[in-house]
C-alpha cells in the first residue's frame, strides 16, 4: 500500500513538474504533504491506545472513586504502553481501548512523577505480539514550522488524529516577562514535572484525553508525548521530547523506577550576567549536603567532575539539572565553583533523590485521609524532620472533626498512644475494637507547635437513617383554587377546591371522586380559597384533620352537589423517610421507590425497584453507566423489588464467578434500558 | 447544680406571683428584669447541638458539618430543633412541592452539649414534622431531670405583642445564653394559621417566660416571591408556629421510638 500510494505521488508530481506555475507548485506540495501524513499517520496512529483509569482520589478524608481518560503508545511487542505518569496517578485499575475497538486490563509497570510518564502494560487473555512504535532517538532536525501530528483520545474520544507545526522544539515554560527562578515552582508543589528537558512547543489541537498520546513527525516518528495544552486561550500545546521520553519509559520497563541523585542546590542560567561560561546555583537547600558543604546562592559552577558546563539561556538549564540527577548514586561529585573571582573545589557526595510524595490512605475510624510526610515535604513545610503521616482531609462529623481540640488538614500525626507513626501502614494497623469506648492519644504539629489531642474513634460509620415524619392526613388529589370571583366569572356554582389530579387507590378516589370535581366544603367548613393561586390552604384543611378521621366533603360535579365519605389516610412517605442504602460493591446509593417516585415517573402505583439516588463515577455503577434517578427493575436473573432484593440479586449474580457481564434493566425516562455490569471492575 | 435548680425554682415563683408582670404592665425600656429571669427559668434549656449535613452527589456523600440551638422539652432528653438541622428540602427552596421526590440533604451524628459540660452527647432522631418545620431528638442515655421548657404552659400570640427569643452563642463565643426582642406583626391563615414576626428564629417567649411559639424561617414565601422590583415591601419570611400547634406536635413526637439506621 505505502509502495503504490509512492508510485502515484511520483506520477502527479512528474505531470506537475511538466506543468510549472507557481500554483501548481503549491498544490503539488500540499499532496506530498497529504501523502506524508497518511504515511505517518499509518505508522503510528494503529498503536495509539486510550487509556481508563479509575482513580482513588481522597476528598473529605474519604476515598473517591473516579474515572478519567488518556492516551498512550504501545511502545513493544509486549504490549508495553507510555503514556503521562498524570494518566496513571491515583489509578486503582487500568483499561486500554486500542485502535480496533478492542478493550484489556493493564497493570502499572512503573511511574515517573519527576519527568512526568508512566509505563502500563496491556494483559491479553493469552499471550500474543503487539505491534509497537518506536521513539525517535534525536530531534535535531526538528525545527519550528515542521508539521506534526497529535494522536489519542481528546474527551475520550478515541482514534483522533490533529495537526500543527512545532513553534519551539525547546520552549521552557517561563514567558519573556518572568523570572526563570519560578520555574521550578510552579512544577508542583509536592511533585515537580518536567525539571529535566524542555518541551516542544507545538499548534496540533489537543485537549483533555490527549494526555500521554504521541507528537508524530512525517515521517512517522514519535517526536514527542503530549503532556500539557490551554484549554484557553489557543492552540498551545507542549510534548515531553521523544529522546527523553523513550529513554524514561525504557528504563521504567528495566527498573519500575527512575532512580536519581539529589545534592540540594538549583540552577539557573547566566542570562542577564556578564558571565559567558558555567551555571548558577540559584538556591541552595536549608540543612542540605550543598548547605552543609558551603555552598551559596550565587555561586558559579564553572566544572562538574572535570567537564565545564554551561547553561547561557533558562533552556539550558533542565539538561544540566538532568545531568546532575543522573550521576551514579553513591558516587562522589567534583564542582569548580567560582565566588569573588576565586575558584575552589566542592566535593559532594551523590545521595538518592528522595521520594517527593509519600502514599496516601484513608482511616475511616478517626475520620482522617493522610499521606506520608517525605523529606521534600518536610522541608517545604519548615519541618525538622520527616517522621509522620500528613493529615491531608477531614471528614465532616467524623471523629477527628469532634476531637479535643479538632484535628485540621496539614496537621502532622507524630504519635498515637505513644506509637511513633511514620508510614500509612502504621495507621492501618491499629485495630479499633468495634463500639470500644476508648480514645486516643494523637500527638501533633501545628505550625510549628506540639499539641495533643484526644479522639474517639468511630466504628458505626455512615449509619443512614431514613427521616421519618409524624404523620399527616392525605386526601390524594391535586386541586387548583377556585375563588369566589373567579366561580362568578366562570359560572360555576361555588367557589372551592377543583381537582385536577386523582391519585389512582388515593382516599378521595375510593370514594368516588373525579378529576374536574369541584370540593366546596370539608366536615361543613367551607374550602373557600382566598385567592386564585394557592392551593396549599385545602392541603392543610386536610392536614388539620387526624389521619383515620372518617370526614365527608361536599363536592359540586357538573352542576350537581354531591357528597363524599372518606377517611383520611396518612400522607405517602417523602423521599427523605424512604429507605436507602450505600451499596459499598457499587459505589452507589439505593433508596426505595416512593410514591412520589411513581408519579413523577408516570409508573403504576404497583412498580416495584429501587432508585438511584447517586453513582460514584469510577465505581463499578458508574462504569456500567447507571444514572441517578435510573430505577434498577433487574439485575442479572433476579427482579428487583426492594433494596435487599437488589443486594441479593448483586450477590447472587457474582456467585456464579464467571466474568460474563451481568445485565442491568433500568427504567430511565421513558424507555427501559439495558446496561451491563462488568465483575472485573468488582474485582479491581 | 443543686443550686441552679433552687434558684430556678425561686425565681419560677417570683414570676408567677407577678414580678414579671409589673414589667409586662410598663411601657419596656430597660429589658433587664426580662433577660435576668428568662436566663435563670430557660436558659440551661437551650443547648447547643452539632450535626453533620450530607448531600449525595455523583454517588458520594458531600458533607459539611453545622450546629443550631436546640430547646430541651422534656426532663429525660427530648430536644426540638428547626427541621432544616435535620433535613433541607431542595426542591422547597425551588419553588417545589416540598417532601415528595427532590433533592433533600439529610443530617445525621447529631451531638448535644448540655449547659456547663464538655461532653458532646450523641443524639438520635425521633421524628419531623416538615409542615411545621420542626424535629425532635433525643439524647442517647440522657441524664435525668433536665431542665426543660414545658410547652404545654404556653401563652397565646398576639399580633402586637413583643416576643423575646432565647438562643446559645457557639464555643468561640463562650457559649453563652443571649436573648433578643421581637414583635409579631400580623397574622395569616393562608395557607395556615402562623403569625408574621420580626425577630430571631428559635422558641419564642412572652415576658413572663411562657413560650408563644416557634420562630423559624419560611423558605416558601421566599421562594414564592414574585415582586422583582423589591416593592412587594409587607412580605416578611420570619413566621411564628404557635405554641399549641408546636406542643400537640411535640406530644405525638414524646411517643416515638428513636428512628433506626436501614440495614
Amino acid at each position: 500500500m505505502f509502495l503504490s500510494k509512492s508510485l502515484l505521488s511520483f506520477a502527479i508530481s512528474f505531470f506537475l513538474l511538466l506543468a510549472i506555475t507557481n500554483s501548481n507548485a503549491q498544490t503539488m506540495e500540499r499532496s506530498s504533504d497529504a501523502q506524508r501524513i497518511s504515511k505517518a499517520r499509518d505508522a503510528v496512529l494503529p498503536v495509539v491506545v486510550s487509556i481508563l483509569t479509575v482513580r482513588q482520589d481522597y476528598q473529605q478524608g474519604e476515598p473517591v472513586l473516579s474515572v478519567s481518560s488518556g492516551s498512550g503508545t504501545v511502545i513493544s511487542a509486549q504490549g508495553h504502553i507510555a503514556t503521562n505518569a498524570h494518566v496513571t496517578q491515583n489509578g486503582k485499575s487500568f483499561r486500554i481501548v486500542f485502535f480496533d475497538g478492542r478493550e484489556l486490563p493493564a497493570k502499572l509497570i512503573g511511574t515517573d512523577t519527576a519527568s512526568d510518564l508512566a509505563v502500563l502494560q496491556a494483559i491479553p487473555p493469552t499471550p500474543e505480539t503487539f505491534a509497537f512504535a518506536r521513539f525517535a532517538e534525536n530531534l535535531d532536525d526538528l525545527t519550528p514550522g515542521d508539521t506534526v501530528l497529535a494522536m489519542g483520545a481528546p474527551w475520550g474520544l478515541s482514534n483522533s488524529m490533529s495537526a500543527g507545526v512545532v513553534n519551539n522544539p525547546r520552549r521552557l515554560l517561563v514567558s519573556l516577562f518572568d523570572d526563570e527562578a519560578d520555574y521550578e515552582d510552579r512544577l508542583g508543589v509536592d511533585e515537580p514535572t518536567g525539571r529535566y528537558y524542555a518541551w516542544i512547543q507545538h499548534d496540533a489541537a489537543i485537549a483533555p484525553g490527549n494526555s500521554g498520546g504521541p507528537l508524530v513527525d512525517l515521517n512517522g516518528r514519535i517526536v514527542g508525548v503530549n503532556t500539557r495544552g490551554m484549554i484557553m486561550g489557543g492552540d498551545l500545546a507542549f510534548a515531553i521530547p521523544g529522546p527523553d521520553a523513550g529513554d524514561v519509559v525504557q528504563r521504567l520497563i528495566a527498573n519500575g523506577e527512575i532512580k536519581r541523585v539529589a545534592l540540594g542546590f538549583r540552577l539557573r542560567s547566566l542570562k542577564g550576567t556578564r558571565y559567558t561560561d558555567g551555571v548558577l546555583i540559584n538556591a541552595v537547600e536549608r540543612r542540605s549536603q550543598a548547605d552543609k558543604a558551603g555552598l551559596l546562592a550565587g555561586d558559579r559552577i564553572v566544572s562538574l567532575n572535570g567537564d565545564q558546563v554551561t547553561a547561557r539561556q533558562p533552556v539550558d538549564v533542565p539538561a544540566l539539572q538532568r545531568r546532575i540527577a543522573e550521576l551514579p548514586i553513591g558516587s562522589q561529585v567534583v564542582f569548580k565553583i567560582e565566588r569573588n573571582a576565586k575558584v575552589s573545589e566542592v566535593k559532594l557526595k551523590a545521595d538518592p533523590q528522595p521520594k517527593s510524595r509519600g502514599d496516601d490512605f484513608a482511616s475511616s475510624p478517626f475520620g482522617i485521609s493522610v499521606t506520608e510526610l517525605t523529606q521534600p515535604m518536610g522541608r517545604r513545610r519548615h519541618l525538622d524532620d520527616d517522621a509522620g503521616l500528613l493529615i491531608t482531609g477531614i471528614r465532616p462529623g467524623g471523629a477527628a472533626a469532634i476531637a479535643r481540640p479538632k484535628l485540621q488538614a496539614g496537621d502532622i500525626i507524630r504519635k498515637i498512644d505513644n506509637q511513633v507513626l511514620n508510614e500509612t501502614s502504621q495507621l492501618a494497623s491499629i485495630v479499633v475494637p468495634v463500639n470500644a469506648e476508648k480514645y486516643y492519644l494523637f500527638e501533633i504539629e501545628r505550625d510549628d507547635e506540639k499539641m495533643l489531642a484526644l479522639l474517639k474513634p468511630e466504628s458505626n460509620d455512615k449509619v443512614r437513617v431514613p427521616l421519618p415524619e409524624l404523620p399527616k392526613s392525605w386526601s390524594g388529589v391535586e386541586v387548583q383554587a377556585i375563588s369566589s370571583s373567579l366561580a362568578k366569572d366562570m359560572k360555576l356554582a361555588s367557589p372551592g377546591y377543583r381537582i385536577t389530579r386523582l391519585y389512582p387507590n388515593s382516599p378521595l378516589a375510593k370514594a368516588g371522586a373525579k378529576t374536574g370535581d369541584l370540593l366546596v366544603s370539608l366536615q361543613g367548613q367551607k374550602l373557600k380559597p382566598a385567592n386564585d393561586s394557592a392551593s396549599e390552604p385545602f392541603h392543610q384543611a386536610v392536614r388539620d384533620v387526624v389521619p383515620e378521621t372518617e370526614v365527608k366533603f361536599e363536592a359540586i360535579r357538573n352542576g350537581q352537589p354531591i357528597s363524599l365519605k372518606l377517611s383520611f389516610a396518612p400522607s405517602p412517605i417523602s423521599s427523605a423517610g424512604l429507605k436507602t442504602l450505600n451499596l459499598s460493591k457499587l459505589r452507589a446509593e439505593i433508596r426505595e421507590l416512593g410514591f412520589y417516585d411513581r408519579v413523577n415517573e408516570h409508573l403504576s402505583v404497583d412498580q416495584n425497584g429501587v432508585i438511584l439516588d447517586g453513582v460514584e463515577s469510577g465505581g463499578p455503577g458508574g462504569l456500567a453507566h447507571l444514572n441517578r434517578s435510573d430505577i434498577i427493575i433487574r439485575l442479572g436473573k433476579t427482579d428487583v423489588v426492594n433494596v435487599e432484593t437488589l443486594r441479593k440479586a448483586l450477590d447472587l449474580a457474582l456467585s456464579a464467578k464467571s466474568n460474563a457481564l451481568i445485565p442491568i434493566i433500568v427504567i430511565r425516562g421513558s424507555e427501559n434500558r439495558v446496561l451491563y455490569l462488568d465483575p472485573y471492575w468488582l474485582d479491581n | 447544680m443543686v443550686t441552679k435548680i433552687i434558684l430556678i425554682a425561686v425565681c419560677s415563683v417570683a414570676m408567677s406571683t407577678g414580678l414579671i408582670a409589673n414589667v409586662q404592665a410598663q411601657n419596656i425600656s430597660d429589658y433587664r428584669p426580662i433577660y435576668k429571669s428568662m436566663v435563670l427559668k430557660h436558659g440551661n434549656a437551650i443547648v447547643t447541638v452539632k450535626f453533620v449535613m450530607a448531600i449525595n452527589s455523583a454517588g458520594k456523600e458531600q458533607r459539611i458539618e453545622d450546629r443550631t440551638q436546640a430547646v430541651l422539652v422534656s426532663s429525660d432528653g427530648l430536644l426540638l430543633v428547626p427541621d432544616r438541622a435535620v433535613s433541607f428540602d431542595f426542591s422547597a427552596m425551588a419553588g417545589g412541592k416540598q417532601g415528595e421526590a427532590g433533592m433533600v440533604a439529610k443530617s445525621s451524628e447529631f451531638r448535644v452539649r448540655l449547659v456547663d459540660s464538655e461532653d458532646w452527647l450523641t443524639a438520635d432522631l425521633v421524628t419531623r414534622d416538615a409542615a411545621l418545620g420542626l424535629a425532635w431528638l433525643r439524647i442517647r442515655n440522657s441524664p435525668k431531670n433536665l431542665t426543660f421548657v414545658d410547652l404545654s404552659l404556653g401563652g397565646k400570640p398576639e399580633p402586637g405583642m413583643e416576643f423575646f427569643t432565647l438562643l446559645r452563642t457557639n464555643d468561640e463565643s463562650g457559649s453563652v445564653p443571649i436573648w433578643r426582642p421581637g414583635l409579631i406583626m400580623g397574622e395569616t391563615r393562608v395557607p395556615k394559621l402562623t403569625y408574621l414576626v420580626d425577630g430571631l428564629p428559635g422558641l419564642a417567649f412572652d415576658t413572663t417566660g411562657k413560650p408563644l411559639g416557634y420562630v423559624d424561617v419560611n423558605f416558601a414565601t421566599i421562594a414564592s416571591a414574585k415582586s422583582t422590583m423589591g416593592l412587594d415591601m409587607a412580605n416578611t419570611n420570619l413566621q411564628l408556629t404557635p405554641i399549641d400547634k408546636v406542643a400537640y406536635a411535640t406530644g405525638q413526637a414524646s411517643k416515638l421510638p428513636v428512628a433506626v439506621a436501614a440495614k
